[in-house]
């Protein structure tokens, strides 16, 4: 009876039926297999309310909304356009940038692509950019910043993370400062790659006039990152009382100074934003009561188990890690990746000593390539979409980037100082 | 019928602006009143979190009604469209039934608090907070209950 179960789930799931609902339905299978009362299903939901970190995240999605529906993206193209734009290769480098910021303020959602792609593309092929080259930068660079505060993903497995309490503990600024240099590594490569093979793109001078204009027209938006940043470093305020003040900082600059957004607009603009919102945290309700059945289960130690008796070396272990959440990656979004893995992960990944850092920072990077890996990364269909040009010539602009991110991704897992060189 | 819903869209709409609303203005008062004069509302944070979870919940309910929520997306992209058709309606009585089960059962769980007086927090009683998850999963559930009977045309392409 409960595989019968078990399969109309897993069915359901391959079918497409919203994932909160086949989380839910595993969830309440496993708690009616051991004669637990299904209530609790509906308690663990509740019990989000006892989450004070959970209130970043409509908070950072709300403000990644209101500046994806204002013309924050030109400012912060024409911004780093003046601030890196002379270099080598600049107009790339200026894209691979601006599209890790956006992400990281907007949280991944396809929004870098629509927003700022649709700026890039014209530009790159402007200056003599391949159109292969061009397209590969905009659908790959729209996931790049997921490991860059205050990307929403990342405070997710923060969350996740802690509440599970397995392995050293940890603060979740620091998992902040772990992602740094791992994102930094990205651009880095990309540029790298890129100054090697369209080097011969012609420079333009840096001009001081530009940087002047592009620095007063963000002069509402600049001071941003020091609001975010110094109140949570300083120890002003916490994380989800920095996104408090975020979001009302980024709600004065953009409907009362900048006045980009009308009045009449908000209530749309919070509606779409908190859409998000719910989807992903009624998973992550859903998801709690699944992991209490897990745990109740002893599901993590016996995988562990199993795990030890066929892999032994920490090593082997990642490797294997890399491969399921490109996997992955590829098929789930990166929220429900995160909601549903890591409380699976997490307990294996500490049975190996991996610290938890390091394996947030590795489960993002992977799952930041997957999102344009074929056959149904999702990055490929918004950007098919969006430029209006058949998939499988994205697969193709995509690959050599994938390659180099790839090389990123091992590098990233593979040498754990990248992500704790500070503890 | 269209005029109920119609209605239902706009309050869905409103709350979650007051909703959100409510929990910026407490925030950042908590944040300004704890730093600059060592005070605060005793019970603002417990209603910030309790707002999280109402948001969530009416969000989720506005994403049900134009199937936004997150799923894999394998069958969509690459089957025929009468195999994507049947696919849809039949995830869509799947998760009506899931979604009839979660508000049946937080019934249940709400009936104790009711009956216990459990308190919520301030002067707000439990039963009232946790209130919205039945109410949402019961809006969820008739909206993919619709969904499976009578699908809407724009179903059809991503």
């Amino acid at each position: 009876m409960i595989w019968l179960g078990i399969a109309v789930v897993a069915l359901m799931a391959l079918l497409g039926a919203p994932l909160f609902a086949v989380v839910l339905a595993a969830a309440m299978l496993g708690f009616l297999a051991t004669g637990v009362d299904l209530s609790v299903v509906a308690i663990a939901i509740y019990d989000m309310t006892d989450k004070p970190l959970l209130v970043a995240l409509p908070f950072f999605a709300f403000a990644g909304y209101l500046m994806a529906a204002a013309k924050t993206s030109e400012r912060l193209m024409a911004l780093t356009r003046a601030l890196f734009g002379w270099m080598p290769a600049g107009l790339a480098i200026v894209g691979f940038v601006a599209c890790a910021l956006f992400t990281a303020l907007t949280g991944a959602s396809g929004v870098t692509i629509v927003a700022l792609g649709a700026l890039l593309l014209p530009m790159l092929k402007e200056s003599g950019y391949s159109e292969r080259y061009s397209l590969g930068l905009v659908t790959t660079s729209g996931s790049l910043g997921l490991l860059i505060v205050p990307s929403v993903p990342l405070i997710l497995y923060g969350i996740i993370a802690q509440q599970m309490d397995v392995g050293e503990r940890f603060a979740i600024t620091e998992l902040f400062i772990a992602g740094l240099a791992p994102a930094l590594l990205m651009v880095v490569l990309l540029s790298m790659w890129t100054i090697l093979r369209h080097g011969h793109v012609p420079r333009t001078p840096f001009d001081r006039r530009a940087l002047w204009v592009a620095v007063k027209a963000a002069r509402w938006e600049l001071p941003l990152p020091f609001v975010v940043l110094g109140g949570i470093y300083s120890g002003y305020f916490a994380i989800s009382e920095a996104a408090a003040m975020t979001v009302a900082y980024v709600l004065i600059a953009e409907v009362l100074l900048y006045r980009e957004i009308k009045l009449g607009e908000l209530p749309g603009v919070i509606r779409e934003s908190m859409v998000m919102v719910g989807s992903i945290l009624l998973i992550l309700g859903v998801a709690l009561a699944f992991t209490n059945y897990l745990v109740d289960a002893e599901v993590p130690q016996r995988l562990f188990a199993f795990m030890q008796e066929h892999v032994s070396s920490p090593l082997t272990f990642l490797i294997l890690l890399n491969i399921l959440l490109l996997a992955l990656g590829a098929i789930l979004d990166v929220f429900s990746a995160i909601i549903i893995m890591v409380p699976l992960l997490l307990p294996v990944a500490v049975g190996y000593g991996i610290h938890p850092i390091h394996l947030g920072i590795v489960f993002l990077a992977n799952l930041q390539v997957g999102y344009f890996t074929p056959p149904i990364g999702m990055n490929l269909f918004i950007a098919s979409y969006r430029f209006d040009k058949p998939v499988l010539e994205l697969y193709a602009a995509c690959l050599p980037f994938m390659g180099v991110l790839l090389l990123a991704v091992l590098l990233i897992t593979y040498i754990p100082w990248l992500s704790l060189w500070f503890l | 019928m269209s005029v109920f819903l119609r209605w239902l869209r706009a309050f869905e709409t409103g709350l979650l602006v007051a909703l959100l609303l409510v929990m910026i203005g407490v925030a950042v008062y908590q944040v300004l009143a704890r730093n600059l004069f060592a005070t605060g509302l005793t019970w603002g944070n417990e209603l910030v979190q309790m707002a999280v979870l109402w948001v969530t919940m009416v969000g989720a309910a506005v994403a049900a009604d134009h199937d936004d929520h997150i799923r894999i997306d394998l069958i969509a992209r690459f089957a025929k469209p009468r195999l994507r058709a049947a696919a849809a309606r039949l995830t869509a009585l799947f998760t009506a039934v899931v979604c009839g089960a979660l508000g049946w059962y937080a019934i249940a769980f709400i009936r104790w608090d009711f009956i216990d007086n459990v308190p919520g927090f301030g002067v707000v009683p439990a039963w009232i907070c946790e209130s919205i998850i039945p109410l949402t999963a019961a809006v969820m559930a008739a909206r993919y209950l619709a969904r499976a009977i009578i699908p809407p045309k724009e179903a059809a392409a991503p």
